[in-house]
């Protein structure tokens, strides 16, 4: 598997999403020092990689397409590309976490539950008035406890009359399915 | 040494290698079985604010100073499910994982190889002492335990490295030049605890030949990917001293280039290696089994 560049399109779509979940234009930053790649398979990861070990990666890259074994992860992986649409990863969520102003911030209790890749309807004042608010904005966000840990990404839908904090990804996952999820 | 029996032969053999009295203390260490052994992530919290964290949540630990880790004493639950965990606040590891990487004390913005890598733990430990800078490439060639180091380090927060999925014993095709390179490599992995080792197949003699040959071409690809003054940490979680000293003996007579630095570590039930082979293997060390260790053997060298 070779490490190739991300298309205009794709960067846009990138781009647009991880601003979009962030509420900031964080993309734009990070492409200043960082150039998106990806690796290609049926679902293609997407990495930001440091500009300045281009020329490490190249040189790999030349190798690679020898057949001479497989890259499998570079750098930092923010998600993957599904029919050109960009899914958020798990593994994005503590590097993006000190960027964003979108939060939702969950109690002890929910955040037990949410760790176990539960959904959650929002029973509290406090967590219905911050999904109103998010959903409002972009359905995708990343969730918190209470201590200020990034545990998940979720999607707010709106379903039957009722806000469901739809489960996207959580940090249980390293417990529950390291080997199906990595 | 499967599912916690014991081979004769290796017994026979420690016993003329090392005595019967250590042997016999080998064998009772083997059958033991390791505190749980809890290091703060440097690049994201120090010890102090690890164990802040945890005590009021009724956890308990003693304090390893020397190894900045903490053994856990009492978890009222299971500490793997905490979220200081499954964020990548600690790693948890036998002290055997933690030596490699912190001889090897890789530089920031080094290009840093580990060459197997799975499942991660000293990936880890490699992308904290380089402070996430520079380059670590890990290269793995089992496709199965790709996952486990994935996940690692993706949890752990490392960004500075590349995966391979590679057989190392190809290394030098890769034509990278590497300032600091781990090899923790494949072996009998008779040092390690009976409780641990989930081999499907019993421990043989004839294994030991078998992993020497491989050691073997590992180190010599290491080498020539090796830069000038650069570094490579060769260690084994084998008590087989053809795994240990004299694979490093051998090595040392066709690089006349190469030398043994001394260990930059005291702690631990440790000797001088075996061997009055040569002088310089005096720098390099032999850990027996014991609480929280396993028994390996470890040298570090350097280029030129």
């Amino acid at each position: 598997m070779r490490i190739g560049l991300l298309t205009k399109l794709e960067i846009e779509e990138v781009t647009n999403t991880i601003n979009k979940v962030a509420g900031l234009e964080i993309m734009e930053n990070l492409l200043r020092t960082g150039i998106l790649v990806k690796l290609s398979k049926q679902r293609q990861g997407v990495f930001l990689l440091d500009s300045g070990k281009q020329e490490i990666w190249e040189h790999l890259n030349s190798f690679l397409e020898k057949g001479e074994g497989e890259a499998v992860h570079v750098g930092l992986k923010l998600g993957f590309i599904i029919s050109g649409k960009f899914r958020i990863g798990i593994e994005s969520l503590a590097f993006l976490a000190p960027l964003i102003s979108r939060k939702l911030i969950l109690d002890e209790n929910q955040t037990q539950k949410y760790i176990y890749g539960r959904n959650l309807i929002p029973s509290s004042e406090n967590l219905r008035s911050q999904v109103i608010k998010l959903h409002q904005e972009y359905p995708v966000v990343m969730v918190f406890s209470q201590e200020g840990i990034p545990i998940g990404y979720a999607r707010i839908i709106w379903k039957n009359r009722v806000f469901v904090i739809q489960n996207l990804v959580d940090i249980g996952i390293f417990l529950r399915s390291e080997k199906s999820a990595f | 040494m499967v599912n916690g029996s014991m081979n004769k032969a290796f017994v026979e053999r420690w016993e003329k290698i090392y005595g019967v009295e250590q042997t016999k203390l080998i064998i009772k260490r083997l059958k033991g079985s390791d505190p749980k052994i809890i290091t703060p992530n440097k690049l994201k919290i120090s010890l102090i604010e690890l164990k802040n964290r945890l005590m009021p949540r009724g956890f308990k630990f003693k304090a390893l100073p020397q190894w900045n880790s903490l053994i856990v004493r009492y978890e009222p639950f299971s500490i793997v499910s905490s979220l200081e965990y499954l964020s990548g606040l600690f790693s948890i590891q036998a002290l055997t994982s933690l030596i490699p990487p912190l001889v090897l004390a890789p530089k920031s913005n080094s290009v840093v190889g580990d060459l197997s890598a799975a499942p991660g733990i000293k990936t880890c430990l490699l992308a904290q002492e380089m402070e996430n800078t520079g380059i670590l490439i890990a290269i793995e060639k089992s496709k199965h335990r790709l996952s486990a180091l994935k996940s690692n380090i993706t949890r752990m927060g490392v960004l500075n490295s590349i995966i391979l999925h590679y057989d190392s014993t190809r290394l030098s095709k890769l034509s990278l030049k590497f300032d600091h390179i781990l090899l923790d490599a494949p072996c009998s992995g008779t040092g390690l605890k009976l409780s641990k080792d989930k081999r499907m197949s019993p421990k043989t003699i004839k294994d030991i030949g078998k992993h020497t040959r491989i050691q073997n071409t590992l180190l010599e690809n290491a080498w020539m990917t090796l830069k000038d003054e650069g570094t490579l940490v060769y260690s084994v979680c084998s008590l087989e001293p053809e795994e240990g000293e004299i694979q490093v003996d051998k090595f040392l007579d066709q690089h006349p280039e190469a030398k043994i630095l001394a260990l930059p570590i005291e702690e631990g039930e440790s000797r001088e290696g075996l061997a009055d082979i040569k002088p310089d293997l005096r720098n390099t060390r032999r850990f027996f089994p014991q609480p929280g260790y396993d028994g390996f053997f470890l040298a570090l060298l350097q280029k030129g």
